[in-house]
This record gives structure tokens, C-alpha cells and sequence, in this order.
């Protein structure tokens, strides 16, 4: 009985020892670090374009992408109509060629720009590739492994 | 080097060139090609097959396009030669005349035999590959042609494509910023892209705008003649093609020719709003106002800003100045910053003696768009009939730095140097003008003789501009350089002549039907 209650102190305070770098961790939830990377090909610079995006300000990984646990990269061009709307929005590349698609052209389709100049933008075609990235326990650790990604080719 | 001789022309295989009576004939690339297949057939016929083996190089093309391609031979040739190429139905072509081989040097190079039979392999051989080719492609229109992805996994392609939709949509912006931002990317893409037509093209015609809408450097000239004289070699029936030489050559001031090719493109295609419009110009200038008002009137529904200017303008040059006014306001309106319209419109107040309303819309023009060189300069005859000194002097000053070089310009300040007891700079010759130039220019000209007291050359530099169609004979009563020939017989003849010019035109257009604008 004695020796009985001796193996179980061990045994609790083994486990104690075993348990206590984690102990800090049970109180963490899971949380899906998201992140959204814009690259830019034609023109090379936004300071080429006479337009600024207006909307969004930050880019964040769309909700729909989020619950459909889209991720990927896709490349698009599209006009800049002069109302500041992106129109004639063609998919050139996405990976995965399913999932990512719709979400991230519904994506595309909400942003605004409004002309950097008082005399209006001119309308312009622009190509630009678009990275949703999930994963990583920080943000910045989901923003370093979205950077990295965004120099992949975006091709299978 | 081998040379074959065939009908007086001779075709030199080394230099891939073919002379008639020692002149080159623009014959090349696949032209050439072309007649050189025909001819080395040794007066046999050559089968469509054959042809597209041997021009395109095994590309599969219609049968249209070798007809197309032989259509552009047979005008390249010399006039007496139409008869060389007999069309063959559903079989080919061939080439009449007797053939011979000459050689400078005497090693003989290729031998006749062998040719046939390389060129009958080269048939079987295409034979058996539309056989494959038809079997396994049902749509055999183009090869795809293989090019490296770059980085982000993209397609070359893609980024040229982008790129010319850029450079496209920044030349159709009509400001100078953008025109010189298309410039830029237009040369960018130009270096990777040479033989890319569409590229060619947009290059020439920014470069083109740069010197006629916004006074830009000339020396880029000779560079749109070499870009749009390939061009049309290489395409001598595509519209714009004609449309882009035509606009060199208004350019550089030969406007007959400047016609021609426009009315060429009109012709291919009535329906191309920038070659109807280019033409209607021209045919304003030259005074052929009824022409010019059935082309516009054609373009009002689908391009509302251009025309509303130029409509009003040929009311001006007719005498309806009620109308001219609407159309003018209209205009202006619509787009404040267009100078053309602008111009005309100051133009038009001042032969209605409204010279201070005249000043002031330049004015305004001016502090929208800083103005170009002609509308610095209407601004100076404004500003003289207004005893305005400082903005008489202000204006030369401005046109003069925008370009040096311009002849209204020095024609102006040769007569306000006249009139302040100056010396003149500019002697009398310094612009040689022909029958092609500009009637405008002739106007200059006459003022400049007047800078140097020649009434009688201003007479003549007059009524040369009356001949080749200038007709705004109020205009030139108001300007105060011509004041001192309001007595002079001579030169009441030549303002009645305008008018009677003017009359003849009116009654022409009374018989077209005109949109009402109030409608709307």
C-alpha cells in the first residue's frame, strides 16, 4: 500500500515534469493564420499606374476563400475601367486549377481604384498575381512562408 | 552570284532583289520569295501545296492568303507586266515568260535538275505532312509556336499582350503625358518585338501624334516613313496601314499624297472613324467643304467630340454663322481642352468681331492646357486687333519656345519686328513650300512678304493659298498684316474669289441633311 502510493507520487510528478513545458500551450486555441501577397507584373510598379486602390486598403484572405480552405496563387488581367472598377477580368494562371478560382476573381471584382491625378485615370490593362497563403503558427510566420511562396513559379 | 533574268527583270538570288531597267522594285520577304518559287519552276505550274512550302516555309496558310500574296507580286511588278502570272484554276500558279540564268562568277552554283527534284520531294513531303497533319489536327489554322514560360510561370505572351493593351490604351489618352508614356513602352516592346506589326504600327503612330498634336521633335520622321513605308510593303491593302502613311505624309506636308492614301483606306473600309475623319480634315484644308461635311456626318453618331468642332468650322467657312456658333459651343463644351476646337472657334469670333471673346477662350484654353503653337498664335491676331502689346509679345515668346522652328511663327514675329523698326530674322526663302504643302502655310508665307514690304509676293503667296483651297477670306481681312492691302484691287479679287469658292461649296451642302443639335 505504501509502496503502492510511493509510485504513484512518482508517477504524477514525473508526469508533472514531462507536462510542464506544455502547460502554457493548453491555454492556445487554434487559430488559421491567413495572408494575402499582391504581385504586380505588368506594369512593374503601382507608381506606372494613374490609379490607387482605394478598396481594400490591406488585403485579407476572403472570407468564402477562408471557409472553402482555398489556398493557391492566381494570376490575372484585367482593365481598369474609367469608373475605377477592375473589368474584363481573365484568369492567364491558378493553382489549384479548382477552389481558388471563383473566390479569388469575386475577390478581384470588389476592389476600387480612384486616379492619382485631378485629370482622371486613363483606362489601363494591368497583370497581376494574387498569393493566398494559410498556415504558420504567428502572422509573421504566415506572411514569411506567403512571401516565399509568391516567388514560386505559379504553375503546377 | 547567280541571277536570273526573266521579262526584263532581273532577280538577284545572293542580294534577294529584283531590278527592272536598273531600278529595285520593292519586292522582299515573302514577296520575293513568291517569285522566286514561280520562276524557278521553269514556266511549269506550281501547285498551292508547293507554294506553301515553299514561301511559308511548310506553314499551313489559306488559299486566300497565296492569293492575296500573289495580288501584291503582281502589283510590285512594273506596269506592262500583268500578264506574267496566269492563275491556274484549283491548280496554281504559273510564271509566262522565258527564264534565263546568268553568272557573274562561273562556278555553277545550282543545278536545274536537282532544283526539281528538291522541290518535287519538298511537294511529296508536303503532301504526306497535310496527310498526318489532317489526320490528327481537324483544325490545322495555326502552328502553335513553343515559347519558354519566364518567371511566375507565365508565358511570354501574356506579358507582351498586357503590355501592348497598355501601350494601346495610353496612345488613344489625348494628352501629351500619356502620348510620351505610349511612346515609352511602345520602344520598349518595339526592341523585343520587331517584327510584331501591331507593334510597328502603335510605335509609328504615337510617334506620329507626338509631332502633329503636341509640336513634338521631328527628327523621329524618317523613322515613321521607314516603319510605315514596311508596313504597307508588307500589307499594301490594310486600311490603317494606309491610314498611318497617309498621316506621314500630311505630316511632313504633301497633302495630295497625304489624300490618296486616305481615300485608299477609305475605300477598304468605309467604316474606320480615324481615316474618315483624317480625310474629312484634309478636304476641309484643301476647300473641298461638301466632301468634307458627307464624311463627317457619317461619324456623328458613333464619335460625338471630334466632328461637333469641324462641323462648326465648315458653317464658318460657308457663311452660317449661327450655326457655326452652336456647333462651336457644342464643341467646346464637350471637351474644354481640345485645342483644335478652340482654334477654330477664336478663329470664327474674330471674323464675327468678337476679338475680345476670341482672347478670352484661348485664354481659358491656355490655363486648362498650356496650348500648343497655333493656338499661341491665334492668340497674338487676337491680342494685335486688341492692342494688347504684352500678350502680343507674350504669345510669340510661348510659340516660338514650344517650336523654334515653326514658319507661322517666325512669319509673325518677321512682321512684329517689321513693325517695330526691328531687323527680320527670317529671309523671305527659308521655307520652301510646294504645290502639296499646306494652304495655311501660304498664308504665313504672304505675311512674311509683307515683313519684308514684297506686297507683290504676298499677292502671289495669296493666291496660291486661294488655289489650293484656302477660303477664310473674313479671316484674313481681320489680320493686321494684310490691313494695308484693304484698298488694293489685287487683293479684294482674291477675297472675292474665296467667297465665290465659299458659294459654290454652300450650295453643295444646302442639299445635305444636317442633325439639329438643340434636339438634344
Amino acid at each position: 500500500m505504501k509502496k503502492n502510493s510511493i509510485i504513484a507520487a512518482l508517477f504524477v510528478a514525473t508526469a508533472g515534469l514531462l507536462l510542464s513545458p506544455l502547460s502554457g500551450a493548453n491555454q492556445d486555441r487554434v487559430v488559421l493564420q491567413t495572408d494575402v501577397i499582391e504581385t504586380l507584373l505588368v506594369p512593374e510598379t503601382a507608381d506606372a499606374l494613374s490609379w490607387q486602390r482605394v478598396f481594400p486598403e490591406q488585403l485579407s484572405m476572403p472570407r468564402g476563400a477562408v471557409r472553402a480552405g482555398a489556398k493557391g496563387c492566381a494570376i490575372f488581367s484585367f482593365n481598369i475601367n474609367s469608373d475605377g472598377e477592375p473589368t474584363n477580368i481573365t484568369t492567364e494562371k491558378v493553382v489549384p486549377s479548382f477552389g481558388l478560382r471563383r473566390h479569388a476573381k469575386n475577390y478581384l471584382e470588389s476592389w476600387r481604384f480612384e486616379p492619382k491625378s485631378e485629370d482622371g485615370g486613363i483606362e489601363e490593362s494591368v497583370l497581376l498575381r494574387l498569393d493566398f497563403c494559410t498556415g504558420g503558427a504567428t502572422q509573421e510566420e504566415a506572411t514569411a512562408i506567403c512571401e516565399y511562396q509568391a516567388t514560386l513559379p505559379c504553375s503546377k | 552570284m547567280d541571277v536570273l533574268v526573266t521579262a526584263k527583270l532581273e532577280i538577284n538570288l545572293e542580294q534577294r532583289t529584283v531590278s527592272h531597267n536598273q531600278q529595285v522594285l520593292p519586292i522582299k520577304g515573302l514577296t520575293f520569295d513568291m517569285l522566286l518559287a514561280l520562276v524557278e519552276a521553269r514556266n511549269h505550274i506550281v501547285s498551292l501545296e508547293e507554294l506553301s512550302l515553299q514561301v511559308w516555309k511548310g506553314k499551313v496558310v489559306s488559299d486566300d492568303t497565296i492569293a492575296q500574296r500573289i495580288s501584291l507580286l503582281r502589283k510590285a511588278l512594273p506596269n506592262d507586266s500583268e500578264n506574267y502570272i496566269e492563275s491556274v484554276r484549283s491548280e496554281g500558279y504559273r510564271w509566262l515568260p522565258a527564264i534565263k540564268k546568268q553568272q557573274t562568277e562561273d562556278e555553277p552554283k545550282r543545278k536545274s535538275p536537282l532544283t526539281m527534284f528538291a522541290i518535287g520531294a519538298m511537294a511529296v513531303f508536303s503532301i504526306l505532312f497535310m496527310l498526318w497533319f489532317s489526320a490528327y489536327k481537324p483544325q490545322p489554322e495555326a502552328i502553335p509556336t513553343v515559347q519558354k514560360p519566364i518567371e511566375h510561370g507565365l508565358d511570354i505572351s501574356v506579358y507582351t499582350r498586357v503590355k501592348l493593351a497598355r501601350a494601346q490604351q495610353y496612345a488613344s489618352a489625348p494628352t501629351a503625358e500619356a502620348n510620351r508614356i505610349a511612346i515609352k513602352m511602345y520602344r520598349d516592346l518595339y526592341a523585343d518585338n520587331q517584327d510584331d506589326i501591331l507593334v510597328a504600327f502603335g510605335l509609328a503612330r504615337v510617334l506620329i501624334d507626338n509631332v502633329a498634336q503636341f509640336d513634338g521633335d521631328r527628327t523621329v520622321l524618317p523613322e515613321v516613313e521607314a516603319i510605315s513605308r514596311e508596313l504597307l510593303l508588307q500589307q499594301p491593302t490594310e486600311p490603317r496601314f494606309l491610314w498611318l502613311r497617309g498621316y506621314y505624309f500630311e505630316v511632313i506636308g504633301e497633302l495630295p499624297t497625304a489624300i490618296d492614301h486616305f481615300e485608299s483606306a477609305a475605300q477598304l473600309d468605309s467604316a474606320d472613324a480615324s481615316v474618315s475623319l483624317s480625310l474629312a480634315s484634309l478636304y476641309v484644308e484643301k476647300g473641298r467643304l461638301f466632301d468634307a461635311m458627307s464624311l463627317y456626318l457619317r461619324q456623328l453618331s458613333d464619335n460625338q467630340r471630334y466632328p461637333l468642332a469641324s462641323i462648326g468650322y465648315i458653317f464658318h467657312l460657308t457663311e452660317q454663322p449661327e450655326l457655326a456658333r452652336e456647333w462651336y459651343a457644342a464643341a467646346v463644351q464637350l471637351n474644354p481642352d481640345n485645342d483644335a476646337a478652340r482654334i477654330r472657334f477664336a478663329q470664327f469670333l474674330i471674323t464675327q468681331n468678337e476679338h475680345q471673346q476670341a482672347l478670352d477662350t484661348l485664354l481659358e484654353l491656355h490655363r486648362l492646357t498650356g496650348g500648343t503653337v497655333d493656338s499661341h498664335l491665334t492668340t497674338l491676331s487676337a491680342a494685335l486687333l486688341l492692342n494688347e502689346q504684352s500678350i502680343v509679345t507674350d504669345s510669340l515668346q510661348q510659340a516660338l519656345q514650344l517650336s523654334p522652328n515653326d514658319f507661322n511663327a517666325l512669319a509673325w514675329r518677321a512682321w512684329l519686328d517689321y513693325q517695330a523698326g526691328e531687323p527680320i530674322k527670317t529671309a523671305l526663302d527659308r521655307i520652301p513650300l510646294s504645290e502639296q504643302s499646306h494652304p495655311e502655310l501660304y498664308v504665313a508665307k504672304s505675311i512674311l512678304a509683307l515683313a519684308h514690304e514684297d506686297i507683290e509676293t504676298a499677292l502671289v503667296m495669296l493666291s496660291r493659298a486661294q488655289r489650293l483651297g484656302y477660303m477664310d477670306y473674313r479671316y484674313i481681312e481681320q489680320l493686321m498684316p494684310f490691313e494695308q492691302l484693304a484698298d488694293n484691287r489685287l487683293f479684294r479679287e482674291l477675297l472675292l474669289m474665296m467667297q465665290a469658292r465659299q458659294a459654290t461649296q454652300r450650295e453643295r451642302i444646302d442639299l445635305l441633311t444636317i442633325p439639329t443639335l438643340s434636339g438634344d
